[in-house]
């Protein structure tokens, strides 16, 4: 139930089993190396020549890997690329794997180039086949548009407008010249227009004071349009061929990613040592490796060490104050399903309290009470609950299903008391059900459809609960810490004045001599919190002015206790939608024939959209409570993760 | 003579309409962000949705205060209230707060949500604060729609 103890490790070996060692701790994976002593030695190890061949082989496999993901034949789907599944692997196969992906790189490669100039060359023709279609009309060879030594070719793309000019300039200029008409796009023609090259100036006026210009070819093609046209088609059909059957081969790669991926993770195993090996010190003839390890997992690492040899020495203390530990949260198993919401916000500090529990307890009830409904909670539930057992996903996701499926508990315990069962579907039971109707009201302890306000103070009252309990965790800290004082003046001070302020409010509303018991402690605590919030100044009247001052800290909290509110909103939020589902599902229901499909299927979608974004909703505003209201009072993040050496891997799980 | 059911069904519709408005605004730039960063990452589909959505609440607290006040006049499935100009009014005020606040808030949560993206895409282990990062703006929708309800519970018809 706490934050793991853990011990700073230092072991001094010879040179000749730093390999053994190595190999060793990986193995365990309960050390994690750190590398803050450097005073200590001379040197760091120097990184071994083959973490540079690591990382080239780990990028050309990534490549492969690419590779295939980029020509499967079949996407993985939504689900499977969400939530992959590792491959599962021993130890021992795992560490034997062997499998020579280098000619398959090599080939990789090779389609990928001859893929790329494929696609360069079909871009390049469809462009040329585009221009040629342009001018398919045109019935002359391509070649004869480059002139001769006597003469020059013009094809020109005349709008109607123009036409009559142009035939009138040309005749009128004193020039040698010949012309044909062809069909164009629309109304336009194109000239083919042959002049002697004596004509080629006062051709280029002409030209100039109609502003046509001469189409010029982006390629000597030869042959008439029509001509180079089919032969492009051609071309581009056999291209088109070959690549197919490219795709196809690159397709069938398929069948080696499972290969590429364990080799991939093999060699970020390997590579993962030999980087932990840079973190290590050295002199001439010993190595020194530092660590953060568990105390319970240390008689582990010494008697793994024993089998490596005799030529090693292991100390151990306790962390020294100011050090930055690696922290892990131990906690039972079902505090644990929520532990991913205090790393979602951040570690704690080694010295500081482990907020999961707390965060656990209250979170079950919160998104409970967002959701709010015993139906989408069964749902909620049972697709948790089933999906953490079956699918094989990480362990994180499912620890994070867990979590929602737990959630789905809350909202089914908090539904039966709000008799919120798919809204109020169950008051409209047939009445062979009615049994269930009956049930249904005889659990249900408030009504907050139709009275709200107990309710409402039920939600406030849970969270001035969690914000007496974060007052209450920061007073045990500080006690803990040895500064009582402020345990007692800055926190138990408040939890006593918010208390009596509590008890004097409920007092007035019901008990008249609880108020009169509970006033003279307001009074008492506030004058307490006057005297001692201002004992930092020195001046008698700002002390007591900035003791006064404090008090308005009070409207910090009143805010905080406010916003819990969301609860109850949240909670009447996903009834009332499923309210509306079932009443907009029973407007089809008179329907002939199809109506009950009809009733059913419109209630259905709605249900769904509600419960996916009511589940939103619930997630991120319990955490939000957590994060926002109750961490603000005690919790101070900071810590960093554990992570120790071991077998690192992206897709496969070793057992 | 104007029925006090035509201003309560103003008030439904300004609910419905402008918290409506607000979320369509906000889902859409969150959408624009998300569309962006899934471009260069498609991995990112599920937080990037995640993100994408969040804004879209305001427009369901304005439907369900739209509904309530269809429940309240007895328009779905019920008998008809007869209410006057007054009460009719009175549900129009109530149904203010959320309709108001639902359109602002679910344009800026719409613009957080972008920003939280773009977190997201340069550091994907900070999904769980980019998370919280737009909820802070709910809070004063769901603010809002408490209020609204609990104005709507308060007018007897």
């Amino acid at each position: 139930m706490a934050i793991s103890e853990m011990e700073k490790v230092g072991i001094i070996a010879h040179h000749s089993l730093r390999k053994g060692i190595l190999d060793r701790l990986q193995d365990l994976g309960v050390l994690e190396i750190s590398e803050d002593e450097k005073e200590l030695f001379d040197e760091f190890v120097a990184p071994s020549g083959e973490l540079g061949e690591l990382e080239r082989r780990l990028g050309e496999l990534s490549y492969c890997l690419d590779f295939i993901g980029k020509y499967r034949s079949e996407k993985p789907g939504i689900v499977q690329s969400l939530f992959p599944s590792p491959i599962h692997m021993e130890k021992e196969d795992f560490l034997n794997c062997s499998f020579d992906y280098i000619p398959l790189y090599k080939t990789f490669l090779g389609w990928d180039e001859e893929l790329n100039n494929i696609r360069s060359n079909l871009n390049r023709l469809n462009s040329n086949l585009e221009f040629m279609k342009r001018i398919q009309s045109v019935k002359v060879s391509l070649e004869n548009l480059r002139g001769t030594l006597y003469t020059r070719s013009f094809l020109l793309e005349v709008p109607p407008e123009k036409k009559d000019v142009l035939e009138e300039k040309l005749k009128g200029k004193d020039l040698i010249w010949l012309g044909e008409e062809f069909p164009g796009k629309g109304k336009n023609t194109w000239w083919w227009v042959v002049i002697h090259k004596s004509g080629e100036e006062v051709m280029g006026e002409i030209l100039a004071e109609l502003s046509l210009s001469p189409l010029s070819l982006p390629h000597p093609f030869e042959g008439t349009p029509q001509e180079v046209i089919e032969d492009l088609e051609h071309r581009i059909s056999e291209l088109q061929e070959e690549q197919s059957k490219l795709l196809e081969k690159a397709a069938l790669q398929e069948k080696f990613e499972e290969e590429f991926k364990i080799l991939y993770d093999y060699y970020l195993s390997l590579w993962e040592r030999h980087q932990s090996e840079t973190k290590l010190l050295k002199t001439k003839e010993t190595c020194y490796i530092s660590g953060w390890v568990k105390k319970e997992d240390l008689p582990r690492v010494e008697e793994s060490l024993s089998q490596v040899g005799k030529e090693w020495v292991l100390y151990h203390r306790e962390p020294e104050e100011g050090e930055s530990v690696p922290v892990v949260l131990e906690n039972n198993a079902w505090v644990n399903n929520f532990a991913v919401l205090t790393h979602l916000y951040g570690l704690p500090n080694y010295t500081e309290i482990d907020p999961t529990p707390f965060v656990a307890g209250f979170f079950f009830f919160f998104f409970g009470m967002c959701l709010g409904d015993v139906i989408y909670g069964l749902i909620l539930a049972l697709f948790g609950f089933i999906a953490a057992a079956y699918l094989d996903v990480s362990d994180s996701t499912k620890t994070f299903m867990r979590m929602l499926a737990w959630g789905g508990v809350g909202a089914m315990l908090v539904g039966v008391c709000t008799g919120s069962w798919l809204g109020d579907l169950f008051d409209y039971l047939p009445s062979s059900l009615s049994f269930l109707t009956t049930l249904k009201n005889s659990l249900m302890v408030i009504d907050p459809l139709n009275n709200p306000l107990p309710m409402l103070i039920f939600s406030l009252g849970i969270g001035i609960f969690q914000i007496l309990i974060g007052i209450m965790l920061s007073t045990i800290k500080e006690w803990k810490r040895g500064h009582h004082a402020v345990a007692i003046m800055d926190h138990l001070s408040w939890f006593v004045f918010l208390v009596a302020i509590v008890l004097y409010i409920v007092g007035i509303a019901a008990l008249p001599l609880l108020a009169s018991v509970a006033l003279p402690v307001v009074i008492g605590s506030a004058i307490f919190l006057v005297a001692t919030q201002g004992r930092h100044q020195k001046n008698p009247i700002m002390k007591f002015l900035s003791g006064l001052m404090s008090l308005y800290g009070l409207v910090s909290y009143l805010g905080d206790t406010l916003s819990y509110s969301r609860l109850f909103a949240l909670g009447l939020s996903s009834t009332i939608i499923a309210i509306l589902a079932r009443t907009l599902g029973s407007l089809f229901g008179g329907y002939p024939y199809i109506g009950w499909l009809l009733a059913l299927m419109v209630a259905l979608v709605f249900h769904i959209f509600n419960l996916l974004m009511s589940g939103l909703g619930a997630f991120v505003h319990s955490a939000r409570l957590q994060y926002v209201e109750f961490f603000n009072k005690f919790y101070e993040d900071g810590g960093k993760n554990f992570k120790p050496f071991g077998y690192k891997t992206k897709y496969v799980k070793i057992s | 003579m104007i029925d006090g059911l035509a201003f309560a069904l103003l008030g439904s519709a300004l609910a419905i309409g402008l918290a409506g408005i607000g979320s369509a605004v906000g889902v859409g730039i969150a959408g624009e962000a998300g569309a962006g960063v899934l471009t260069e990452d498609p991995n990112k589909f599920g937080q990037i949705l995640l993100m994408q959505a969040l804004p879209g609440t305001q427009g369901i607290y304005g439907l369900l205060a739209g509904f309530w006040v269809l429940i309240k006049l007895g328009l779905f499935g019920g008998t008809p209230v007869d209410i006057d100009p007054a009460q009719g009014v009175q549900i129009l005020f109530a149904c203010l707060p959320i309709a108001i606040v639902g359109l602002l808030s679910g344009i800026f949560q719409g613009k957080t949500s972008a920003a939280s993206i773009g977190m997201i895409a340069r550091r994907p282990e900070e999904t769980g604060r980019a998370i919280i990062l737009p909820a802070m703006v709910e809070t004063y929708a769901v603010l809002a729609l408490l209020a609204t309800i609990l104005l709507l519970n308060s007018i007897q018809v």
